[in-house]
């Protein structure tokens, strides 16, 4: 038996190290890598489940063809090389470059995935796509106001003396983090979870407050007017470090009693959470990334982070807005969110002008020339994706699909080719966190089976076949030691770290500061923390300060419900829902109402709805639930729609306000009962 | 030291990695470990507490002690309470005991199976699964007096489970709730314990109430009121421990079934009722008085033994007393038969007692209230025919209407029947505690 350190390369905050112990090419123990002071305790349900999924029954290990009749029949690799060689010349040579898409989801994570922009430069450019499903608003708001996005190490939550865990449920999607707040608990901190939902997270707080979605950023600005009013900010603080504090104090037409009609949290309330953050010694704010999925969003993490500024807690322990940690994200350019933006990366061979959060809409209106052929991996778009309806015109209109992953998704199903992905213990790469301060290396542990090929070695193949030269473009061979090679290569130059070192253990992030921000550098234009942004008004055209818009949701009239599809710790986005050992707890899609709403409508456990708007419909039974506030229902994000019920055939194409993001959550949905 | 299993209730927030890392470590099976709420619908008046459960590898295992095949042992070397699933009838007496759910029986296999504490791991010097997976450290294994002997929520018997909990830092108090908005009912969600499983388990109500029949058919014959031929007698007997063997998961290993006799209720009724087939069968044969007194005496213990079986499972009642017991309708039937007016009338009237006292005036069971007045109206009739002249047709059609509402009330018993089960008795203690 042999035993490896890995890293879990999921888009989620935790990104824990694991040990895993294989035995015959197969994984026969997943155990935690103590050594990692973010996840000592190890990985979550969905980590275990890897000994599952490496070796599922349902994996593809062959690729896929799909017939005139539309079924697939299993090919060979070579034949899957020769087709695919075929259409990407056919495309190339008939319609040009353009008219073939690369899109790429963030299904696994590492270096090697840049291995597809060299391919796609060496063949001749491609169309790209621009923004990002998940977190941009937010990004940007904290990079317009800090200048970039770091906040202290995990463990330091402990040093809080106050948490508020703002429209986050740390309890399923960021479990480590609870033994943080459990510890800072103990040393005497307060805890208040504002989320409309009673989440897991929120049983372990002292208040929750259940505000109405989409008005977080009204709720921000009362209290920031209470502790400006009442003469409470820190001004040492703000006169050190801050632009703008006087045109954001003068800027207020927020007061309590109009927050409390706003968002549905009692005046009194408002004023006592006011009183203990201004009280407070050290506060930490750890924001989700779902409220900013709002059109309204970036203005929203903008008006929270404000609270941080105004008080002082930034730069200090258990003080910070924890809402992306890049500082272990060494090896890039241009850092998230800028390398969403449609300007960067751009050249003459690439066109870059279709959005993620308008995918269907814009692949629909792409012209000179339009989308014929689409490459797609490491993601999922038929399920994650806003639109689902529209986003299925879209693919109908392109004439040849290629899809690579390791299970049958309802994007593989809409493929013309279905290619065999690798899974993360297949594969060498160099892994990055966005929550804790690692660099980790994930190291190939088990053989790659069938007629698996790792993107990288597609890429090969393909270069090869149309007659690139793979050592100029650094496109490596198969194999370990090319892999290496091209990681080490990659390092070169980036960071102090070699390839060696990160082999040998995880490497805190060169440069690392376990404060955030401690050194009060910030790297905006005017060097200080910026409440006032010029760059918002002309990029984004919002206000130059924080501010409460009405998002899409507000118009909520009549008999509509708040669409809320929140992640749950059995999934990562549409990942590992398809498991046995996950279907064992969570087997089927269930719309969460509240008991109340449930009454109205005559509904009880098990009932079937039709849930509509005038995007789409889906119908599944529904679950009583006391943690729904009213007026919302909820459906976790993830689920495909061949498993029976799938969020986005509500959910609309808009952007967030800033950043390029998806306003996903911005979300109404009408209701009956059916049968 | 004592080592077991240390749960800390503030830092379980119910992920259910434990449950899976059994599941994946034992290769899919029954959930030998569960996670439990105490406010499964997160009623706003009430906090939540999530509680991670399996085997506590009890010092007094209730499940070894009550196994009638003897398929339990105990690992000195870990401490733990082990099932050697080849000697295991699939009786399940084992589940209806243990206050924890830890036995679970495998439909596929026919047999109980149970957390074996990772016996394979600990001999590599691994802790069990559950505990290695636990992403927040909630779930421990280590010495239990070190970790002192709060039990909240925990039924603290003298079982000696090995578990030691960490209690809530609120053990009432919620997270304050604004708005609250939902005014949820409590009690809703509540599982109703094991009790109802107890409906599928029909042979063992066909089996005990016919036990009750052959007593009072024996009992008739001996005082020379009931010709009843010999090898029909015979039959039925074997019949009824024929039925009996149906709700065993491993029918052909009944032989086992006296092993336990040393501790196990279910032996010992087992052992009763092979004890009245032999006295009885040949005094319906032979007609001698020594075995019509022997078939008499191994039936009054055949009787008590039946319901000590239940009694000794359904410890919810601190009076353990049903009107529907087996020794009550089989002292009833035999009365009848004879018939003797004053006993039969002695023991309806405690029956009745039972039924008025206890359950027609509590609220929300109307189908009971039904039942009862029907079955009153039952025994009465044939109470007061029991001072007339009464044709023979008359009588036997009586007799079967006795039979059929006394079987009603045995039906009625299996559903009242609820053994302890932490599933049941978690989250009604809080829900009692805040009503309070």
């Amino acid at each position: 038996m042999q035993e490896f350190v890995t890293v879990c390369p999921r888009n989620c905050y935790s990104t824990c190290s694991f040990r895993v112990q294989v035995e015959k090419n197969r994984i026969v123990r997943i155990l935690p890598d103590s050594s990692n002071l973010a996840t000592p305790e190890g990985p979550c349900i969905k980590g275990l489940s890897y000994i599952e999924r490496s070796l599922s029954g349902d994996r593809i290990l062959k690729p896929l063809l799909k017939d005139s009749e539309g079924n697939f029949t299993e090919i060979s690799r070579k034949k899957a090389l020769d087709v695919l060689t075929e259409k990407l010349s056919y495309y190339k040579k008939n319609y040009g470059n353009k008219s073939i898409l690369y899109y790429s989801g963030s299904g696994i994570s590492g270096l090697t995935n840049e291995i597809a922009a060299s391919f796609w430069k060496a063949f001749g450019g491609a169309s790209l796509t621009y923004g990002n499903f998940c977190w941009p608003a937010g990004l940007e708001a904290v990079r317009l106001t800090l200048g970039e996005n770091k906040h202290n190490v995990p463990w330091d939550l402990v040093n809080a003396s106050l948490i508020i865990i703002w429209g986050k449920n740390p309890a399923e999607t960021n479990v480590q983090e609870m033994a943080f707040i459990d510890k800072a608990i103990d040393r005497g901190s307060k805890v208040v979870v504002i989320d409309p939902r009673r989440t897991p997270t929120a049983d372990k707080a002292d208040i929750l407050l259940r505000i109405k979605p989409g008005t977080d950023a009204a709720l921000a600005l009362a209290i920031a007017d209470i502790i400006v009013e009442k003469g409470r900010v820190d001004k040492q603080f703000i006169a050190n470090n801050v632009n703008g504090f006087d045109e954001f104090a003068s800027s207020f037409d927020m007061s309590p009693a109009q927050a409390a009609l706003i968002t549905g949290i009692p005046e009194k309330k408002i004023e006592e959470l006011a009183e203990m953050i201004a009280g407070a010694d050290a506060m930490t704010i750890l924001p989700g990334y779902g409220m900013q999925r709002y059109t309204n969003g970036g203005q929203t993490i903008r008006a929270l982070l404000a609270l941080n500024i105004i008080t002082g807690n930034i730069g200090k322990k258990g003080s910070g807005f924890n809402y992306a940690n890049l500082q272990s994200y060494v090896f890039d350019d241009a850092k998230e969110p800028l390398s969403y933006y449609p300007w960067i990366n751009e050249s003459a061979l690439f066109r870059r002008n279709i959005s993620m959060a308008g995918l269907a809409e814009d692949i629909i209106n792409e012209r000179d020339p339009a989308i014929h052929m689409a490459w797609i991996e490491r993601g999922n778009p038929l399920t994650q994706a806003p639109d689902t309806n529209l986003l299925k015109k879209a693919f109908a209109g392109i004439g040849f699909k290629v899809v690579i992953d390791q299970f049958l998704t309802d994007t593989a199903r809409e493929a013309d080719l279905v290619l065999p992905a690798k899974n993360m213990f297949e594969q060498a790469d160099i892994v990055s966190s966005y929550w804790s301060p690692y660099v980790s290396y994930r190291p190939r542990v088990l053989e790659i089976p069938g007629d698996v090929m790792p993107e990288t070695e597609l890429y090969y193949e393909l270069a090869q076949r149309l007659g690139m030269d793979t050592e100029k473009n650094n496109i490596p061979a198969p194999g370990d030691e090319n892999l290496d090679t091209w990681l080490e290569n990659r390092i070169k130059g980036t960071t102090k770290l070699s390839l060696d070192n990160i082999k040998l253990k995880k490497q805190l992030a060169p440069g690392l500061q376990e404060v955030a921000f401690i050194d009060h550098k910030y790297l905006t234009d005017s060097g200080r923390i910026e409440l006032y942004s010029r760059k918002a008004k002309e990029l984004w055209n919002v206000g130059t300060l924080p501010e409460y818009n009405r998002a899409f949701v507000s118009e909520n009239k009549g008999n509509r419900f708040f669409f809320m599809t929140p992640n749950t710790h059995y999934r990562i986005h549409s990942q590992f829902g398809n498991l046995g050992i996950i279907k064992k707890f969570d087997p089927e899609p269930l719309l969460a109402i509240s008991p109340e709403d449930a009454d109205d409508m005559d509904l009880t456990d098990g009932d079937k709805v039709r849930v509509f708007n005038e995007r789409g419909e889906i119908t599944l039974k529904v679950k009583l639930n006391a943690r729904m506030k009213n007026k919302c229902v909820s459906l976790p994000n993830g689920w495909w729609a061949s498993e029976g019920a799938c969020g986005n055939f509500l959910s609309a194409g808009r952007e967030t306000d800033m950043g390029h993001g998806t306003a996903f959550h911005d979300n109404l949905v009408s209701i009956e009962k059916t049968t | 030291m004592r080592k077991g299993f240390v749960f800390k209730y503030d830092l379980c927030v119910a992920c259910n990695a434990c449950v899976a890392a059994c599941y994946l470590e034992n290769d899919g099976h029954t959930p030998w470990r569960t996670v439990l709420s105490d406010n499964v619908s997160a009623y706003p008046g009430l906090p939540v507490h999530n509680l991670s459960l399996a085997c506590n590898h009890c010092e007094n295992p209730v499940c070894l002690e009550s196994c009638p095949a003897n398929a339990y042992y105990i690992d000195s070397e870990i401490n733990a309470v082990l099932l050697d699933e080849t000697k295991c009838l699939g009786c399940n007496y084992c589940y209806w005991n243990c206050p924890y759910d830890a036995p679970q029986y495998n439909k596929n296999k026919g047999t109980i199976e149970k957390c074996h504490l990772c016996m394979s791991r600990m001999k590599d010097y691994l802790l069990p699964a559950c505990v290695t997976a636990c992403p927040t450290g909630a779930l421990a294994y280590d010495n239990l007096e070190v970790n002192g002997k709060e039990t909240y929520n925990i039924p603290s018997n003298d079982l000696r489970p090995a578990l030691s909990v960490k209690n809530p830092r609120k053990l009432i108090d919620k997270p304050f709730i604004v708005p609250v908005e939902t005014e949820y009912s409590e009690g809703k969600d509540i599982s109703a314990g094991k009790g109802k499983d107890f409906l599928h388990e029909w042979p063992l109500a066909v089996f005990s109430f016919t036990s009750a029949l052959l007593f009072a058919l024996t009992f008739a014959a001996w005082n020379g009121e009931l010709a009843l031929p010999a090898w029909f007698y015979t039959a039925a007997v074997l019949l009824n421990a024929f039925i009996s063997l149906l709700h065993l998961g491993k029918p052909l290993r009944f032989f086992r079934a006296l092993s336990g006799i040393s501790s196990s209720p279910l032996s010992r009724e087992i052992f009763a009722y092979a004890a009245f087939s032999g006295f009885s069968v040949p005094a319906m044969i032979f007609n001698m008085e020594v075995l019509w007194v022997l078939a008499f005496l191994s039936g009054l213990l055949l009787l008590v033994a039946i319901d000590s079986v239940y009694t000794y499972s359904d410890k919810r009642y601190s009076i353990r007393f049903h009107n529907a017991q087996v020794f009550l309708t089989g002292l009833l039937f035999a009365s009848y038969l004879v018939p003797e007016p004053l006993p039969f009338i002695f023991i309806l009237l405690i029956k009745l007692a039972y039924i008025f006292i206890f359950k027609f005036f509590r609220p929300g069971k109307q189908e009971f209230r039904v039942l009862s007045l029907i079955y009153t109206a039952v025994v009465i009739y044939a109470a007061v025919s029991m001072y007339m002249p009464i044709a023979e047709l008359k009588f036997t059609l009586l007799f079967a209407a006795l039979i059929m509402v006394e079987f009603t009330m045995r039906l009625i018993f299996y559903f009242d029947f609820s053994p302890r089960s932490m599933r049941f008795e978690f989250s009604k203690k809080t829900i009692a505690k805040n009503e309070k």
